[in-house]
């Protein structure tokens, strides 16, 4: 029985051969799922099926468990993903739950044998029976096969004899004391078999596993190990793992029976599909998150076998990121994940395979739309708290006090950097320069470093960035790299970041393409220079090393390493796995109260902080890098890929300080205020020529004329919507004041629209809505206020009583020409009727006499 | 700016007042009137005792966890110190002195039950009786001695003979451990932080200049003794009269407002009068030849300025008009003035005094520097003094196919230097300093690039002719280094290299360097 995607005439030669036929690609892919729906000119509603849930590479929840779990959320997302399979089996008809490894992270460190054991045995106290297996983490030594002297402590929490317990009837039957197991499970009136082979399976495991499925004949299989197929440098494609070669040549491609193979190991999602010497599909299927956030961010895999509609449906969901402190949520956290191969489906004709004549009952709804639905509940579609927007212009930053340096590229023209290019310090006097190629040791080319304005991360008003090509460690002459540094002794040099002050570190780091670890890896974007050892910094790992540095791991982490100011003790920070060309904003925060010193990527904390550590040890004159990491004060291994704009305060700044925060110009909001706005009904022939207030230093102000306020007799309609009827730019000391060119008059009601802005970005405009009032025939009510007695200073002014407004009158009375007097809030109601285009919200404009500061 | 000033803090303890008695556990106790702070369930009254005083007793080995009276199973347990007012009032023993007896107490819980020796025994029991009947009583009394500066509690009446103390049973630092007696001793077990409800803030005050009124905060964090903090708000202050602030002078005054219990805490206030002056002069002293860059890095980045009526100084950062001068200004010997950047807000100058310098060598004269051979050991030999012996020797395995050819011997130094000249040296009456056969010295400027040690006569490499090598460069213009490195190619591969001395010339530095 053959698959139903669609391929290439050459594929399908390939498949009768019985190679390998790699899995589609994206496009084709998605193309095939739609392709393969039934054509059946009716799809039946209810459906025979049970959900198989895959738990990968738990093991940072294990490890962070005590440490930064439990002290957050009194849980860990282990327990979350085991907890949420017990209390939706019912609905999701879970007959069985399959893990592949890597339970834990260090196999010596006994607390974390007791986060997985607790949080297996959630599954077991809630009548859900499981496979498990030792990954590479769970053995003592990862490079011998397996045995049971190798996994003494993996064998104490998960031997035969818990299996046993767990399993009960289930178990048919044990290897190696437990390193591999097998299973039998019933569902949809079938049995079927998980079978679980240990880490780097010693030979002799398959023969034991070939007596499992020869005493349970024409029984599906669906076969576990922690390592089976791997993952391309594209992150989507499938690729060669030796074992998993060796699995299938002895195990898989002579059993027919065996239609799945589940593993982790690698990081990210795949697929592959093979065809066994019966001709039949062998679908292997890669799940493993430990680099997303929070060391997999709960991450799981739901495998839908459908006997009605003959496939097996994959889903990827995460019952964690809604369990997540908010402010701990990346904006790409999302309880349903659809990447290429995180939700897909495999054709799978069960009744044809394994001769099933019986007709399954169709009685369940889509299961794995269903586990969609069930995760999702709670989930209010929020990321990050607070939405990143784009600057306005180069200008539209925080700047903030104590600001060692920031040295920013946007303004150099784009081009090669040679000696002759300087890198601007715009907070400080420590800009950056680079030697020319014949001054360095390293066999670098003056094309070799460049500044652009087109690759450029997003979120950065600096729209500039300095890329360094060409960097290997690999190269002819020696390792190739190149950096600009400050100068030995620039002001920037003689920071003292320590205990009492602490220390925020920013910048934008992206790496090449072509990134590889062989040629690139310890590769540092920041570095500060000096040697540990002769700093007097503790590190007995680097004693050559910076005082600090910020740079890229073997494994593609990144890494932030300083000195403890006090104890010269090093500690250090490392992030989940970065991919090459994405950009990304790094802050290193040091908060001096808290004693912690956090990496945050793109706003979210990474797992692996360092607490009880405060400042950065450093030794006076030694220059802050860009570009290298240092060894004894010399370049050392430099980073491949682009660095942009780079900040370093001296004391801990909160995220709404970040580079990536814009300043609130709204004009409804805490920056911005006009003095005497006016509102209500003013006198007939008032004539508004002139507007101030207070803003937010360097923004523009302007103010617009919108829609014509409502329909009907005596609205006047504005000369044209959109017209800006005044310009100014809000001072240094907050203040601004414009006059309109025009001024705005006429009796009848007025909207004008104040909208505050730095380059392109707008704030959200503020409205003032009043009306003048029409000419009164002469001798009616005049010098009469209406209403309140005290409009005296105000409405009768004019010498016009508003006729029969009394109220009108009141408001009137209530605007104050002259005198210091306290704020008034003109609150506005603008509903959609008012103004043409759609309903709009409460506006409202703080009025005051006193010019503030924002 | 950082105003330095005598580190005053409040010391005055918690002026107690008294407030009615309230009924019912959990009831907050509220400042009202004159008196003390009393237990909230029951207090102990009678003849032979006085006002009780609350405190925490810490223990000095089992820290951050108190004796806790708790009931009748175990009696007294160790409890982690409460974070909250409530909890703390829960833990608080309240000790009552028995009159006429110095150092004597009764030991009571906020319920009036009292601490006692069981009869007989090392245990300890509560038992509800009155304030005279426990103070008769040797059992239901205690005596607060001293074990080095912790306290001790000793009960009065002896057992077979033996003086008790208040005992953390077993060294036992968990949560809920027993505490009873055992034989005196003085162990850390014995030994207890007597913490009184006594908050001490910081003392409120800054700069203010004559005549203006400064805007005294009503708020402050105080905190007591065992960590707790609270915050003060509504500070009523008892402000002094006007005319005070128009002169230069301390002006001292107090606040009260309520603590975490109810209490009132005292704060202190205290102001300097006066204005700030122009800075005193900075000083710097150098040589003949320095450069302004160099200049730039060792000049001081603050100065001091004087506040009128008194003897201390304020902090303030400062940039110098570098712009104003150049290298020629030191040039010779002589005094240089350079004024703080325009827009400083006050006047400030860095003196800087030039002398003549001779050169020295710099890797002998207190600069410090980190040296690395590529190949060979014996560096430190290179910057004895001797010229003739000792030094560095690089032979490595491979014999004459693996000779290194070049060598390099780099010196790196923690702070730039001058540099004028520089000396190599292989004078030791052997094969290895006879077979040096060229030589360049450079030098890595200040932003790290590495440039050969600008000469006038001849082009680096230089060779040596001479059986031994005896190399005086003098720079064509001086330098300022971060590093210099010397790398030297053999004569022969017969035999490895040797080098005797490494000398880099440079001025003689007074401040400057």
């Amino acid at each position: 029985m053959t698959s139903r995607f669609t391929r290439s005439a050459a594929a399908a030669a390939a498949l009768l051969a019985g190679a390998v036929v790699l899995a589609p690609t994206a496009a084709s892919a998605t193309s095939a799922a739609t392709a393969s729906a039934p054509a059946a000119p009716e799809e039946p509603a209810a459906t025979s099926s049970f959900t198989l849930p895959v738990l990968p590479d738990t093991q940072f929840y294990s490890r962070y468990s005590a440490s930064q779990f439990y002290p957050q959320y009194g849980t860990n997302p282990f327990e979350v993903q085991t907890q949420w399979l017990v209390d939706h089996q019912d609905e999701l008809d879970i007959p069985f739950v399959v893990h592949v490894g890597d339970v834990v992270d260090q196999e010596w460190v006994g607390g974390e044998w007791d986060a997985a054991v607790k949080a297996m045995n959630i599954l077991t106290d809630g009548g859900l029976t499981y496979s498990v297996l030792p990954g590479n983490h769970d053995v003592a030594d990862m490079g011998a096969r397996s045995s049971v002297g190798n996994s003494w402590q993996y064998l104490q929490r998960f031997g035969a004899s818990q299996l046993q317990a767990q399993g009960g009837d289930a178990l048919l039957g044990t290897f190696q004391e437990g390193l591999s197991s097998a299973y039998l499970f019933e569902a949809e009136g079938h049995e079927w078999i998980s079978l679980a082979i240990a880490w780097n399976a010693s030979d002799d495991t398959f023969a034991w596993a070939q007596g499992i499925l020869d005493a349970h004949p024409n029984t599906p299989v669906v076969l576990s190990s922690h390592a089976i197929i791997n993952i391309a440098e594209d992150q989507v494609s499938p690729a060669y793992w030796w074992w998993g070669d060796n699995l299938w040549e002895n195990l898989i491609r002579g059993n027919d029976q065996i239609i799945v193979t589940l593993n982790g190991h690698f990081h990210g999602s795949t697929m592959q599909q093979r065809t066994n010497d019966a001709g039949n599909p062998v679908y292997q299927i890669l799940t493993d998150a430990q680099m997303a956030a929070d060391g997999g961010n709960g991450i799981m895999t739901m495998l839908e076998f459908d006997l009605t509609h003959d496939r097996i449906d994959v889903e990827t969901i995460s019952p964690w990121v809604t369990v997540k402190k908010p402010e701990a949520r990346a904006s790409s956290d999302t309880p349903v994940l659809d990447g290429t191969w995180q939700s897909f489906s495999v054709d799978m004709d069960f009744g044809a395979r394994f001769g099933w004549s019986d007709q399954a009952v169709a009685d369940g709804p889509d299961l794995s739309e269903l586990a969609k639905t069930l995760v999702s509940a709670g989930w209010d579609g929020e990321g990050s708290g607070s939405a990143i927007e784009a600057a306005g212009a180069r200008e539209d930053y925080i700047q903030v006090d104590g600001t060692i340096a920031h040295w920013r590229f946007g303004g150099l023209a784009e081009g090669v950097v040679d000696e002759s290019v300087e890198i601007p310090d715009v907070a400080g006097a420590s800009p950056m320069r680079r030697s020319p190629i014949d001054a360095t040791d390293a066999p670098d080319e003056v094309e070799d470093v460049t500044i652009t304005h087109d690759d450029v991360p997003f979120y950065s008003s600096d729209a500039g960035a300095i890329c360094f090509d060409n960097v290997s460690r690999n190269a002819q002459g020696g390792e190739r790299l190149a950096y600009v540094s400050t100068e030995f002794g620039a002001p920037a040099t003689f920071a003292e970041l320590d205990a009492g002050s602490g220390y925020t570190i920013e910048t934008f780091l992206k790496l090449d393409a072509d990134w590889a670890e062989g040629d690139n890896r310890w590769g540092a974007a920041l570095t500060r220079g000096g040697a540990r050892s002769w700093i007097g910094i503790n590190d007995s790992a680097d004693p050559g090393a910076g005082a600090s540095w910020l740079g890229i791991s073997s494994l593609r982490e990144y890494q932030f390493s300083a000195g403890d100011s006090t104890s010269g003790n090093s500690y250090t920070l490392w992030s989940g796995e970065i991919m090459p060309t994405a950009w990304h904003h790094v802050a290193i925060v040091n908060d001096p109260v808290d004693r912690t010193a956090i990496m945050y990527v793109d706003g979210v904390p990474v797992l692996r902080n360092a607490s009880n550590v405060a400042g950065m040890m450093a030794a006076d004159y030694m220059p802050w890098v860009i570009g290298t990491s240092t060894w004894n004060t010399e370049p050392d291994h430099g980073w491949f890929g682009c660095v942009g704009e780079t900040r370093i305060v001296d004391h801990a700044l909160t995220a709404d300080e970040f580079l990536t925060a814009r300043a609130d110009l709204d004009a409804t909001g805490e920056h911005f205020s006009v003095d005497d706005a006016p509102s209500g009904e003013l006198p007939a022939g008032t004539e508004i020529a002139q507007l101030s207030g207070t803003g937010y230093p360097g923004a523009a102000v302007r103010v617009e004329v919108t829609d014509a306020v409502g329909a009907g007799a005596g609205i006047l309609t504005a000369p044209t919507v959109g017209t800006v009827l005044g310009t100014a730019t809000v001072a240094p000391n907050g203040t601004w004041s414009m006059s309109l060119a025009t001024p705005v008059a006429g009796s009848g009601a007025h909207l004008l629209n104040l909208v505050q802005s730095i380059g392109t970005r707008d704030g959200a405009p503020g409205s003032l809505v009043f009306s003048i009032a029409a000419p009164s025939e002469p001798g009616t009510g005049g010098g009469e206020p209406g209403g309140g007695g005290d409009g005296g200073s105000g409405g009768g002014s004019a010498g016009d009583g508003p006729d029969g407004g009394g109220a009108d009158g009141a408001v009137g009375g209530d605007l104050p020409r002259t005198g210091v007097d306290d704020t008034v809030w003109a609150t506005l109601l603008i509903s959609g009727v008012l103004i043409g285009a759609g309903g709009l919200a409460l506006y409202g404009l703080r009025r005051s006499q006193k010019a503030r500061l924002s | 700016m950082a105003w330095k000033r005598p580190g005053l803090r409040a010391g005055a303890a918690a002026a107690l007042t008294a407030m009615a008695l309230t009924a019912g556990v959990g009831a907050m106790v509220h400042a009202a009137g004159a008196g003390g702070l009393l237990p909230q369930g029951e207090q102990l009254t009678g003849e032979l005792i006085g006002a009780p005083t609350p405190v925490l007793l810490e223990s000095a080995y089992a820290t951050g966890k108190v004796a806790t009276i708790i009931g009748d199973a175990a009696p007294v347990e160790s409890r982690t110190i409460a974070d909250d007012a409530a909890g703390v009032l829960a833990q608080t023993v309240w000790m009552y002195p028995v009159v006429g007896a110095d150092d004597t107490f009764v030991l009571a819980a906020g319920d009036g039950e009292v601490l006692s020796r069981q009869d007989g025994s090392r245990m300890v029991e509560l038992l509800d009786i009155t304030g005279d009947e426990a103070a008769e009583s040797g059992l239901s009394t205690w005596i607060q001695g001293a074990n080095g500066s912790s306290a001790k509690f000793l009960n009065v009446a002896p057992f077979d003979g033996i003086i008790q103390a208040l005992d953390l049973y077993d060294w036992d630092t968990s949560e809920n451990a027993d505490v009873n007696t055992w034989d005196d001793s003085g162990a850390a077990v014995q030994s207890w932080t007597v913490h009184s409800f006594d908050a001490q803030t910081d003392t409120v005050g800054s700069l203010v200049e004559p005549g203006t009124v400064p805007d005294v905060p009503t708020t402050a964090t105080a905190t007591y003794s065992w960590g707790m903090t609270t915050e003060l708000v509504g500070i009523d202050w008892t402000m002094p009269e006007a005319t005070v602030w128009d002169a230069d002078g301390v002006v001292e005054f107090t606040g009260t407002a309520p603590g975490a219990f109810g209490e009132t805490v005292t704060v202190e206030a205290s102001y300097r009068v006066g204005t700030v002056g122009d800075a005193v002069d900075s000083t710097l002293d150098t040589y003949v030849g320095v450069t302004v860059s160099q200049l730039r890095m060792a000049a001081p980045r603050t100065v001091e300025r004087p506040i009128s009526g008194s003897t201390l100084t304020v902090t303030a950062d400062v940039t110098w008009d570098w712009a104003s001068v150049s290298d020629a200004d030191f040039s010779s010997v002589g005094e240089v003035r350079i004024p703080a950047v325009e827009g400083t807000g006050f006047a400030a100058t860095l003196v800087v005094t030039v002398a003549e310098a001779e050169p020295v060598n710099l890797l002998r004269s207190g600069v410090a520097f980190h040296a690395i051979a590529e190949v060979g050991s014996g560096v430190g030999g290179l910057t004895d003094g001797s010229r003739t012996s000792g030094g560095l020797y690089d032979w490595r395995s491979g014999g004459a196919g693996n000779r290194a050819n070049p060598n390099l011997v780099t010196f790196y130094l923690d702070v730039p230097q001058q540099i004028t000249g520089a000396g190599v040296y292989a004078l030791v009456d052997d094969p290895q300093n006879r077979n040096v056969g060229a030589v360049t010295v450079q030098y890595r400027d200040l932003i790290g690039g590495w440039y050969d040690l600008p000469i006038a006569d001849g082009a680096w490499p230089l060779a040596n002719e001479g059986a031994g090598l005896s190399l005086e460069v003098e720079a064509a213009e001086p330098v300022v280094a971060t590093a210099v490195r010397v790398r030297f190619w053999n004569k022969s591969n017969d035999t490895w290299m040797g080098l005797s001395e490494i000398e880099i010339l440079g001025p003689r530095s007074a401040q400057a360097r």
